[in-house]
């Protein structure tokens, strides 16, 4: 398998007032080339600093250690981060918010010409036009949403315009961001189903940071289930859904409501702990309801079956 | 059994700008005669996307928008017909948590403060006041001191819990829910929605639930009616509706993979599905679909079930 993403050992944390505190601990993972890859996990567990990680859209306070590759070239390298030349070629972001990531003052295409002549240099008028039209053709979009303002456009149609900026350089990795979240039901599902169509057609990779398990079935060929910086389990999406092994992967499937099933959803105690204020060991064990003494420890994989990797040492016992 | 609550043919119009440079004002219908109703002890769950009116609907039962046309019946009473007096004390039995519950909070007031405040409009004593506070922040699970405290030191989960506080607080007979767990994680949701479940059981209440997510309503929904550009196209028991859901645009919310064509709504035509449903005709451009009874307490909106 070729290697779109690899991580090794990477830490990203934040300087803050207090200090410095880490929010993503020791992440090891690989992604092929042509592959969607699911982080799910509840809000402040870090998956959104391992998508600006990934899309190097760290902000200067930002400390990083450990290697990420992207597409076999080094990003990240201990505290180093090179990223130039790297964004919007390579990788790109597609962003939680999509009306905050359009510019009220310029037409779509205006924005989507903006960006091509950005990455590509100098275009001719009808050159960029005519890829002005094939992106919005990628995205769904009837070719007169070119003439149209940010404001005239509803919320799923923005996304699909937020989209096809970030498709604009014609990028290799796509890390998308909680892209649905702003959306209701049906629209989430279409821009899902979007998004998975896109990957396929354009042979990208994908990045899909969602706490939507549901919709990581649509979307993604693999998921890791992320708890305070860490990837607890990782496994292909059917295993995950039929076959999670960790407690709190277990949990958050039962926590969603299951249609014409009436059963109580599952009640986890407590919230994640804020970054900074985990436990050593398992960072699960408080909440977790087969903590036992061993769980003091760091976890050590273990390897369940193929390619589905837990990190729980009470793992039988659930 | 005569409803609880029930609204019939009700509209709703706003005014917005025009936009663009252009002066004057547009007129947009929100809810396009809704007829609904909920019988005591009953849970209602209401679903629909942006945009179909589903917050309005309830929004227009407590007041704080006025319907053009149509009645809104609480136990035999036309709410809309009545003076502010009488008006109050059917409002006390209707208990309503809005959406954002960090939104509609004042954050400069105590969270004891802002559960008590419904009690203030009625003139409750200042000691049955401590009483009650005490008796509804145990029933939605908060320690007695967090009355002291401010509501941005709170989780979402906790937030949602004092709204749902403040609502109960007038020992209301019906909740209105609007989107209770649509700003809250994966679990602290799981956490509201059987909170919402067991106080149904304890204090036998009736709820209205909205939601654009239709397996969350079906959590705590007997019935559920479906919502699209402001009028109803489905309604009936929450298992019939999704084990077999009749109205193309319940297909739609029910099983969005299923779908292949682009579910798009439009309002200038009579039924706000006509552009992509698979059986359409012609009169369902021009004239409104009746609503057809095809089981028990189950109504579809559409023109293929006559």
């Amino acid at each position: 398998m070729v290697l779109a993403i690899r991580s090794y050992r990477l830490s990203v944390g934040y300087e803050v007032d207090e200090g410095l505190v880490w929010v993503v601990d020791r992440l090891s993972l690989e992604v092929g080339v042509g592959e969607s890859y699911c982080l799910v996990g509840e809000s402040g567990c870090g998956k959104s600093t391992i998508g600006n990680t990934i899309a190097g859209l760290l902000p200067p306070y930002a400390v990083t250690d450990g290697i990420l590759e992207l597409m076999g070239v080094k990003a990240v390298e201990g505290r180093l981060r090179r990223f130039n030349g790297l964004r919007g070629r390579v990788v790109v972001r597609i962003p939680q918010d999509p009306a905050a990531s359009l510019n009220p003052f310029l037409t779509v295409g205006e924005q989507l010409e903006e960006v091509l002549k950005a990455h590509l240099g100098q275009l001719t008028e009808a050159e960029a036009r005519r890829r002005v039209q094939h992106l919005l053709s990628l995205v769904k979009l009837p070719p007169e949403v070119a003439e149209v303002y940010p404001h005239q456009l509803s919320g799923g149609m923005k996304q699909r315009v937020a989209i096809a900026l970030a498709l604009a350089p014609s990028p290799k990795v796509v890390v998308a961001d909680e892209p649905t979240s702003a959306l209701d039901a049906y629209l989430k599902f279409s821009i899902a189903r979007l998004l998975k169509a896109l990957q396929l057609a354009l042979g990208l990779t994908l990045i899909f940071i969602t706490h939507d398990l549901t919709l990581a079935r649509y979307v993604c060929d693999r998921v890791a289930v992320v708890y305070a910086g860490r990837v607890v389990e990782e496994a292909r999406t059917v295993d995950i859904l039929e076959g999670a092994v960790h407690p709190y992967t277990k949990l958050l499937l039962r926590a969603v409501p299951r249609r014409l099933n009436s059963g109580r959803l599952a009640d986890i105690p407590g919230a994640p702990p804020p970054p900074g204020r985990y436990l050593p060991g398992c960072r699960f064990r408080p909440r977790c309801p087969i903590a036992s003494e061993e769980c003091t420890k760091d976890p050590e994989v273990v390897e369940v079956g193929e390619g589905h990797r837990v990190y729980c040492w009470r793992w039988r016992s659930g | 059994m005569s409803p609880l609550l029930s609204v019939e043919d009700l509209y709703v119009a706003f005014r917005t700008p025009k936009g663009g440079l252009g002066l004057g004002y547009r007129v947009v219908w929100a809810l396009r005669g809704v007829s609904l109703g909920v019988e005591e002890g009953e849970s209602l769950g209401v679903v629909g996307g942006s945009g179909s009116g589903k917050s309005t609907l309830l929004k227009a039962v407590i007041g704080l928008v006025k319907p053009l046309k149509g009645s809104i019946i609480y136990q035999g009473l036309d709410i809309l017909k009545l003076g502010w007096s009488q008006r109050k004390r059917i409002l006390r039995e209707i208990g309503y948590v809005p959406q954002e519950p960090s939104q509609s909070m004042d954050p400069k007031m105590s969270v004891g403060d802002i559960v008590v405040e419904p009690l203030l409009a009625l003139g409750v004593p200042r000691r049955s006041q401590e009483h009650l506070l005490g008796s509804v922040l145990e029933l939605v699970d908060l320690p007695r001191e967090i009355g002291g405290r401010s509501i941005r030191e709170l989780s979402g989960g906790m937030q949602q819990r004092v709204a749902i506080a403040r609502a109960l607080i007038t020992k209301p007979k019906l909740l209105l829910l609007d989107e209770p767990t649509s700003s809250l994680d994966v679990s602290t949701s799981a956490q509201i929605l059987n909170l919402l479940k067991d106080l149904r059981e304890t204090l036998g209440l009736s709820y209205i639930v909205v939601s654009h997510d239709i397996d969350s309503v079906s959590y705590v929904a007997d019935r559920v009616a479906v919502m699209a550009l402001g009028m109803v196209v489905e309604v009936g028991p929450t298992d019939r509706v999704l084990a077999e859901p009749l109205h193309p645009y319940t297909r739609v919310l029910v099983d969005p993979e299923k779908v292949e064509e682009e579910a798009t709504l439009d309002p200038e035509v009579a039924c706000p599905v006509y552009r992509w449903c698979p059986w359409r005709e012609d009169r369902c451009a021009t004239e409104r679909p009746r609503p057809v009874e095809v089981g028990r307490r189950h109504l579809v909106m559409c023109w293929n079930y006559l």
